[in-house]
């Protein structure tokens, strides 16, 4: 205990004392001190008591985290961490949101090319045009994303409106966003056909399949096993019950 | 039990109250006012004499069904008894509920004042997954009439929810066509005897009578024999991918790998049923293998290392990956004539890398994917494309890819991809 807080507690002590011997004998009251000398008193409490009332105040309750039970435990879903790093850069720079350094639009562009060479049935070269002049979406945001035309274009004419209002442009990420999601629909609009080069080859033909990988142009005729009438869907439906 | 005291400064502050009182009566002369101040004094001296008890206390945790099926309704019970002397005023119980679990109904959270002897009690249901589900340690709080001091602290109560769900039934998975020299379902590209038309021959003394092309040599004269494509049975292994990476989730929060071992298992199922036979292995951190085998004994195997195996935790492995290793452990125990279906949901490049590596090896192999990946997001779209690109190339590759949405059927999903196989 400091001297302070001994001090305190032997005033106390004597107070109490006083005050009950005052309540015990109320004689003794005309022999307590004037006015003055009652209020020091009055007034050193009166700090104490604005010094308890500060402390409240800084201290915060405490008690034990008893955590979420009730709660099961979740996995992350697949591309939290681009979407974490596209939140990230909102500051015009390039994103780097692919492992190894690959940025964002490395990433994307051979996706890109793929989605264009299966939708549109063109060939790899044509689809880097389509990219390179933006010509491959109507999305101006989406366009600018992989054609450096485009994306001057938008920026000087963003530039004039955003800038006086806010002071800022469209970041990368905006813009990557923007062509991911339209990438996405066109994708959903045309899912995946099987082709040729996609069958399996089984027995001799079986062999390293390292390199193998790449680009392939989908035959459309030959669609993934799906169903190409609703018949075949119904037949489908019954077989399998 | 290890207890920690922690003080809630719940009374912090009190002895403003006995401060101001006595300065306002010392001020204004009020013996009433000056009275007031012993209330604050009483509360500070209470709260600077707090002791909390030590608690005895009993813990007893029913689950009921302890081994339910997936879906299940399990009603858990932990039952709390003071067994000590003394009366505990604050009593707060909070029940490790699995963390692979929520809890679907009641509450996993109990306050009470235990007198000595007394017991009470928290109920709380969760639905059975799959999996053996540890219960996590229950915490107790306890403080005294203040509540000034509480104590913490935690304690094991041994129980455990185990759920081995069947083998899900599948009409039917297509094999590839390497095959075991055992007879079975898997046509072979070698004629012999069989159903499926495979060629004719020259005329061998000993071909059975009703292998020859009487046909043919009533109109030619020439005597031919009918060969059919031999059926011989399969040695599959299903791998699984159980890395950490394995563990996304889809957009009803359900697990990639729990939904992968739903396939793996349907398909294990299927093979069995066509008398083939049927291995395990997990491709991650926590090594499970289970070698082929055939018959009813081999499907309980099968069955309990889905179910409960630490390698198929529910849970994402904390250990390390070497897949180098994880490789070589694969390559020593795979049969050089099985073939290889792996579950994978595919979200990175390296699961394209382990099939195409196994594919190289000689192991025809098939990748069943189910699919986690949606559009929620521009990430997750991004997510869902590259996935998507992932496979065309690995079909590339000469690997068959079954895609399949968990949303939906896999017997659609198998025949989808069977008939893109066949076109």
């Amino acid at each position: 205990m400091s001297r302070f807080r001994s001090a305190l507690v032997a005033l106390g002590v004597v107070t109490l004392g006083l005050g009950l011997a005052l309540a015990v004998v109320p004689a003794f009251a005309p022999s307590l001190p004037s006015e003055p000398l009652v209020l020091l008193p009055a007034a050193v409490l009166g700090l104490l008591a604005f010094g308890a009332v500060q402390r409240r105040r800084r201290t915060d309750r405490e008690q034990a985290d008893l955590g979420e039970p009730e709660t099961r435990r979740t996995f992350p879903h697949p591309g939290e961490t681009t979407d974490h790093e596209l939140a990230l850069d909102r500051t015009g720079k390039e994103t780097r949101a692919a492992p190894h350094g690959v940025s964002l639009r490395e990433r994307i562009r051979p996706i890109a090319i793929d989605v264009l060479t299966r939708t549109r049935n063109c060939s790899v070269e044509d689809a880097e045009g389509l990219l390179e002049t933006g010509e491959w979406t109507e999305d101006r945001y989406a366009a600018a994303f992989f054609s450096s035309s485009r994306a001057a274009e938008v920026y000087a004419e963003e530039g004039r409106v955003i800038d006086a209002l806010m002071g800022s442009q469209p970041s990368r990420s905006d813009l990557a966003r923007r062509a991911i999601l339209e990438l996405s629909e066109m994708d959903e609009t045309a899912p995946f056909e099987y082709g040729p080069e996609n069958r399996v080859r089984d027995g001799a033909e079986r062999g390293d399949g390292e390199g193998q990988g790449g680009d392939t142009e989908d035959d459309p005729d030959r669609p993934d096993g799906t169903p190409e009438t609703d018949d075949e869907w119904v037949n489908l439906r019954e077989v399998l019950g | 039990m290890s207890d920690s005291l922690r003080r809630t400064a719940r009374w912090v502050g009190v002895s403003a109250l006995s401060f101001g009182a006595a300065a306002l009566g010392a001020a204004t002369r009020s013996p009433g006012v000056l009275m007031v101040a012993i209330v604050g004094v009483a509360y500070a001296a209470a709260a600077r004499s707090a002791d909390p008890p030590e608690p005895e206390l009993d813990l007893t945790r029913s689950v009921e069904p302890s081994e339910p099926e997936p879906g299940d309704s399990v009603r858990v019970t932990l039952s709390v008894t003071n067994e000590g002397e003394a009366t505990l005023p604050d009593v707060r119980v909070v029940d490790g509920v699995p963390e692979t679990l929520g809890v679907a109904g009641g509450s996993p959270r109990l306050g009470t004042a235990l007198r000595p002897g007394e017991t009470d009690a928290l109920e709380y249901e969760v639905d059975a997954r799959r999996g053996e589900h540890r219960f996590t340690p229950t915490k107790i709080v306890t403080r005294d009439w203040t509540g000034a001091i509480e104590r913490e602290g935690e304690r094991e109560v041994g129980s455990e929810l185990v759920c081995t769900p069947d083998l899900p039934p599948l009409p039917s998975f297509p094999l590839r066509e390497q095959a075991t020299d055992y007879a079975g379902r898997v046509p072979t590209k070698t004629g012999g005897n069989g159903v499926e038309f495979h060629s004719t021959r020259q005329y061998r003394p000993g071909d059975p009578l009703a292998r020859i092309d009487w046909a043919r040599l009533a109109r030619t004269g020439e005597l031919t024999t009918v060969d059919f494509r031999e059926e011989r049975a399969a040695e599959t292994v299903l791998v699984f991918d159980t890395r950490v990476e394995a563990y996304v989730a889809d957009a009803d929060d359900d697990s990639a790998v729990e939904h992968g071992i739903e396939a793996g298992g349907a398909v294990a199922s299927a093979l069995l049923e066509a008398s083939n036979r049927v291995g395990v292995a997990a491709f991650g951190p926590r090594w499970e293998w289970v070698p082929p085998g055939l018959g009813r004994t081999h499907r309980a195997r099968l069955r309990k290392a889905l179910g409960t195996a630490e390698a198929f935790d529910p849970l994402p492995p904390a250990e390390e990956f070497l897949p180098v290793l994880a490789f070589r452990r694969l390559r020593e125990r795979l049969p050089s004539d099985a073939q290889v279906v792996f579950v994978s949901p595919a979200v990175d490049d390296y699961a394209r890398t382990v099939a195409r590596r196994l594919e190289a090896r000689g192991y025809a192999v098939t990748l069943l994917s189910p699919d986690v990946t949606d559009n929620a997001t521009a990430g997750r779209a991004l997510a869902r494309l590259e996935r998507r690109r992932r496979l065309t190339t690995t079909r590339a590759a000469g690997i068959r890819v079954v895609d399949w949405d968990p949303e939906t059927s896999l017997s659609v999903a198998l025949e989808r991809a069977n008939r893109g196989w066949r076109a």
